[in-house]
């Protein structure tokens, strides 16, 4: 080994603690890259796995009562190669167990397996033999804690039907199956799936199909499919035609996965930057120690490479270390990640996946991140002259410092002053520190809002927008006297009707299917709502458009909004949009009931009612609901928050650490090794302090004085940059249904600070020990 | 502290009484006696020279006596308390309060100016002169607010004269004072020394390979492997503008 090497190791052996704070977080950053993608690659490959098993379709169509024998127009469009009809119904259900009823979608098995789509995947017992026997969604039957073998008993359009569960299983348009609110609620959203013969007797569609699947030749544009199958399905129309990217459970999916990608791409640069920046000044600082000896070695001869080459080495080695932890703890944390998504999304088939290219390119540019920061040591190692070298620095020459104003000045003590005027010295090295720090605490701010933005989304959506404790959805269109009959249910105190549509929505900037709600102009129980959370009353045949359909369509208030009614007649409309919506509710359009009735050509009709019931006599409303035929579905709003609020804080215990620890990581990594730099650079100036009869406590506030200092300064650009980066996640995590707001709550504040200050402050615990351990006679037998 | 043994009794007018005092480094060659039972009085207000050539353990001595380091076994008497036993924190406030030190590389803190390195200490002392006082002393009157980098050496070493003067010490230690001055700056330092010891009536103990310098001194300690090997007295002592090197 050569002695420059020798040399080398030795180097590494003395600076190991903050060579190993860098590593750390370049580590982070490849270990994020690698868990993101290996999990990604697991989810995917599982997911084309079981969407191939299954025969996956790529455009769902819904009808009300539709002939068999549409089946053959809708199969002679042009890239259509397979067709699946089948009768269906929706309806509630009792279940042993649960206090209120399941919503339960009853399917009808194909008669062909062979020649299906959208197969059922038997994870569990058998398939129905006989006609009252059905199987069941693992996902509910897990959740909601189904035996298989018991009997339970589906309303359907009115019609009750006894089915014994026989088996569980999935299917591919059920990975994901939302509530009507659009939260995940297992246990209260059942899928059947029993034979032909007796979902057509219970749905009352013998001959008939309700939902069809269509099979597209490979490459075959689904948007242009999309509208035929939508016009053929026209006459018999309820739910709009959609293509794969449009179907719930797959969209759910995409989003989750695009979430994860995004943070893939985000976190590591952010953290390969800060690691980065950190080897810049320990390389750094390393040459201005160095100086004497690589004057000496240029003096006996060396080139500028050859002492140059060894604190690219350093750096380099940097790198590697990280890039091999963060990889090994990418591919382990990616297998933990990997078992949650099995968990959530549930493919039969899920297995761990490695990425190399993944892990190789990350390394890669790991080790590039700490090569680029150790280049201007290295250029500065080459440049300096032989002679220069040798001659030790000149003392930096300090000035009073413009920090000291002329009246506080008088009042510092000292000490005080050595840190500010340091700070003034050395804005460079200060500007980075705290240029750390403040990317530290943004990371955490926003990590940490969106919890609080989900929360504002919950309390716009359901406590002040949405106002009803209980709503239900007719199975079919019912007269206004429906809402008087459902004011005598058990516990309703108050009852709205409402006239729920779809639609597809057309602006100057493109089309989006979109929630049609039509609401009576003194409804109390939905209120759509302005900025500053003021009730926007409708006008006459003036519309109500949400924000986010607005943003997206490039619509105005004073314009108008075209859409075309996904339902009974299908009438397209034009309507001026009088106020926007700033609700989080999503793409929704808010119209006059009865314009929208009379627009329909329907009398005064309702297709659901809002609900105020008392909470005492919800045992009551829930055994009376199941009972009643006209009701297909029924959502309450306190369970539905509960079991997202329940779900949600689950999630958010894992992550919050996760985030916790890694933004942490930052903020430690940076006061460590800005303070071991410190100790280093001063430690003449302690120590001598020390022999003057400063004790370590006092000492240790110039130390820690200069780094707290630091993390103060950079305490509101941290919250800024946070606040945007939150801007930056709410833009790329906008989906359709949910738009967070940047809401940086007290409690998101009070956590990032409380977290950021207990990193800064491990960060001088770990410098303590080698503050307590300067050795005072040697410091002062020696010039630097 | 524990009490003085007997023998110290009846002797006030010493500033430390060193017996039997010993240091050992362990290294990985084996032991290496540093001080090996080194004896010494040293009288209140006496300007000792402590002279010897490298690793006889003059140095060594005068970081044990400066509260930096600490004795394998022996005994340092200081105002009646033993200095081999004092805690490190019974160390500091011994340091803070009893001694002033003067280093061979100056040792100020660069971003403080003259005044403010003399402050820093004035601060934490109990009975401190005023800094522009102790800086007058060592005939820097008109340089109180230059920085460390404005300073000549000979003037930097002056100004942490005037620190470690400043507040008053009992003893005040100089290793090397003069040991990266040229010959006309050392002699200014020197003059700096004799004059503020005088001014406050301090001990002074000063290391030095410079013989030359022995001249200045009451008394010349010379060392050898670890022990006092002679102690002289200057009959007269010769005034620090007078030493030539």
């Amino acid at each position: 080994m050569r002695t420059l090497d020798v040399k080398l190791l030795r180097d590494l052996r003395r600076l190991a603690p903050q060579v190993a704070a860098i590593a750390m977080l370049g580590a982070i950053g490849v270990c994020v890259g690698v868990m993101a993608n290996n999990a990604l690659k697991a989810v995917q490959v599982a997911e084309d796995r079981f969407y191939a098993d299954t025969r996956f379709a790529d455009v769902f169509g819904g009808a009300v009562r539709a002939p068999k024998a549409l089946t053959a127009k809708l199969a002679a469009i042009e890239g259509v190669v397979a067709v699946d009809a089948r009768a269906s119904g929706v309806g509630l259900m009792p279940v042993p167990g649960l206090d209120r009823p399941a919503h339960v979608t009853l399917v009808a098995l194909p008669d062909d397996d062979a020649r299906s789509l959208d197969r059922f995947k038997l994870l569990a017992g058998r398939m129905p033999a006989r006609p009252d026997e059905a199987v069941a969604l693992k996902a509910f039957v897990d959740a909601a804690h189904v035996p298989l073998g018991q009997r339970l008993g589906a309303v359907i359009a009115g019609r009750e039907v006894g089915l014994t569960i026989v088996g569980a299983g999935i299917s591919p348009e059920y990975v994901y199956s939302p509530s009507e609110t659009l939260l995940p609620d297992d246990a209260h959203q059942a899928v059947l799936w029993a034979r032909r013969a007796t979902v057509e007797g219970a749905s009352g569609e013998v001959g008939a199909f309700a939902k069809v699947a269509l099979k597209l030749a490979r490459g075959a544009p689904a948007a242009a499919v999309v509208p035929q199958v939508d016009r053929l399905l026209a006459p018999y129309g309820a739910a709009p035609t959609v293509a794969r990217a449009d179907q719930i459970s797959d969209k759910f999916i995409t989003d989750a996965l695009r979430r994860l990608r995004i943070l893939a791409l985000i976190l590591p640069p952010i953290f390969l930057a800060v690691a980065a920046a950190l080897t810049h000044m320990v390389t750094a600082r390393l040459v201005e120690t160095e100086r004497e000896q690589i004057g000496l070695l240029k003096a006996f001869g060396f080139s500028h490479a050859e002492v140059a080459v060894p604190y690219l080495k350093l750096a380099a080695i940097i790198g590697l270390v990280g890039a091999v932890a963060g990889g090994l703890a990418g591919a382990g944390l990616a297998v933990a990640l990997t078992g949650l998504y099995a968990q959530y999304f549930r493919f039969p088939v899920f297995a761990a996946q490695f990425n190399w290219a993944v892990f190789a390119v990350t390394s890669l540019i790991a080790i590039g991140a700490t090569l680029a920061g150790a280049s201007l040591a290295a250029r500065r190692a080459a440049s300096l002259a032989p002679a220069v070298a040798m001659r030790p620095p000149s003392p930096p020459s300090y000035r009073r410092g413009r920090l000291e104003l002329p009246r506080l000045g008088r009042r510092l003590d000292h000490p005080t002053r050595m840190i500010l005027r340091r700070i003034e010295r050395f804005p460079a090295k200060a500007g980075l520190t705290a240029a750390g720090f403040a990317v530290s605490l943004a990371l955490l701010v926003c990590t940490q809002f969106l919890e609080d933005a989900l929360d504002r989304v919950v309390d716009s959506a359901f406590y002040r927008t949405q106002r009803w404790s209980a709503q239900l959805t007719f199975a079919h269109l019912r007269d206004i006297r429906a809402i008087a009959e459902t004011r005598r249910l058990p516990g309703v105190v108050a009852a709205e009707p409402v006239r729920d549509s779809g639609a597809w929505a057309e602006g100057p900037r493109g089309r989006k299917q979109v929630a049609l709600e039509g609401i009576d102009p003194d409804a109390r129980l939905v209120r759509p709502l302005d900025g500053s959370g003021r009730p926007i009353p409708l006008e006459g045949a003036g519309v109500i458009v949400s924000r986010a359909l607005a943003e997206r369509l490039g619509l105005r208030a004073g314009n108008g909004v075209d859409l075309d009614v996904l339902e009974g007649r299908r009438p397209h409309l034009y309507l001026p949009i009088t106020a926007l919506a700033d609700d989080y509710s999503g793409l929704i359009v808010y119209v006059d009931r009865g314009v929208l009735n009379r627009l329909m050509g329907d009398g005064d009709v309702a297709s659901g009612a809002n609900l105020i019931a008392t909470a005492d006599a919800a045992e009551k409303l829930n055994r009376r609901l199941v009972d009643l035929p006209q009701v297909s579905a029924a959502s309450f709003r306190d369970a539905t928050v509960a079991n997202w609020r329940n779900i949600t804080a689950k999630e958010f215990s894992v992550t919050v650490w996760f985030y916790l620890t890694f933004s942490g990581a930052i903020a430690l990594g940076v006061a460590y090794n800005m303070g071991r730099i410190t100790l280093a650079e001063r430690a003449r100036d302690l120590a001598t302090l020390q022999v003057l009869g400063f004790t370590r406590g006092e000492c240790a506030y110039i130390l820690y004085g200069e780094l707290a200092a630091l993390a103060l300064l950079a305490l509101p650009f941290g919250v800024g940059l946070g606040t945007l980066f939150a801007q930056g996640l709410v833009q790329a995590f906008a989906r359709d249904e949910l738009r967070l707001p940047v809401a940086i709550t007290p409690r998101t504040l009070a956590v990032s600070i409380s977290a950021y200050g207990a990193a800064v402050g491990l960060g001088c615990l770990l410098l303590h020990r080698q503050l307590s351990r300067l050795d005072l006679v040697a410091v002062l037998k020696t010039r630097e | 502290m524990p009490p003085a043994a007997s023998e110290s009794a009846g002797q006030a007018a010493l500033a430390f009484q060193v017996r039997g005092l010993t240091k050992i480094y362990p290294t990985a060659a084996g032991e290496v006696r540093a001080l090996d039972g080194a004896d010494l009085d040293v009288a209140r207000a006496e300007i000792l020279v402590l002279l010897g050539p490298s690793g006889s353990g003059k140095s060594t001595l005068l970081n044990i006596l400066g509260g930096l380091d600490r004795a394998t076994s022996g005994r340092v008497i200081f105002e009646g308390r033993d200095l081999v036993e004092a805690s490190d924190a019974e160390l500091t406030r011994y340091r803070r309060r009893s001694v002033g030190f003067v280093f061979q590389f100056f040792n100020l803190t660069p971003s403080l100016t003259a005044r403010e390195n003399v402050e820093l200490i004035t601060e934490i002392a109990e009975h401190p002169m005023d800094a522009a006082q102790a800086l007058a002393m060592v005939g820097l009157a008109d340089r109180l607010d230059h920085f460390p980098a404005e300073l000549s050496g000979g003037q930097q070493q002056r100004v942490a004269v005037a620190r470690a003067i400043a507040k008053r010490p009992e003893v005040l230690f100089c290793d090397e004072p003069t040991g990266s001055l040229d010959s006309a700056s050392g002699v200014q330092v020197l003059e700096a020394i004799v004059h503020a010891a005088g001014e406050t009536g301090a001990t002074v103990m000063m290391v030095s390979h410079n013989a030359a310098i022995a001249e200045i001194a009451d008394r010349v300690v010379r060392f050898r492997d670890g022990k006092v090997a002679e102690v002289t007295a200057n009959a007269r002592r010769k005034p620090a503008a007078e030493v030539r090197w």
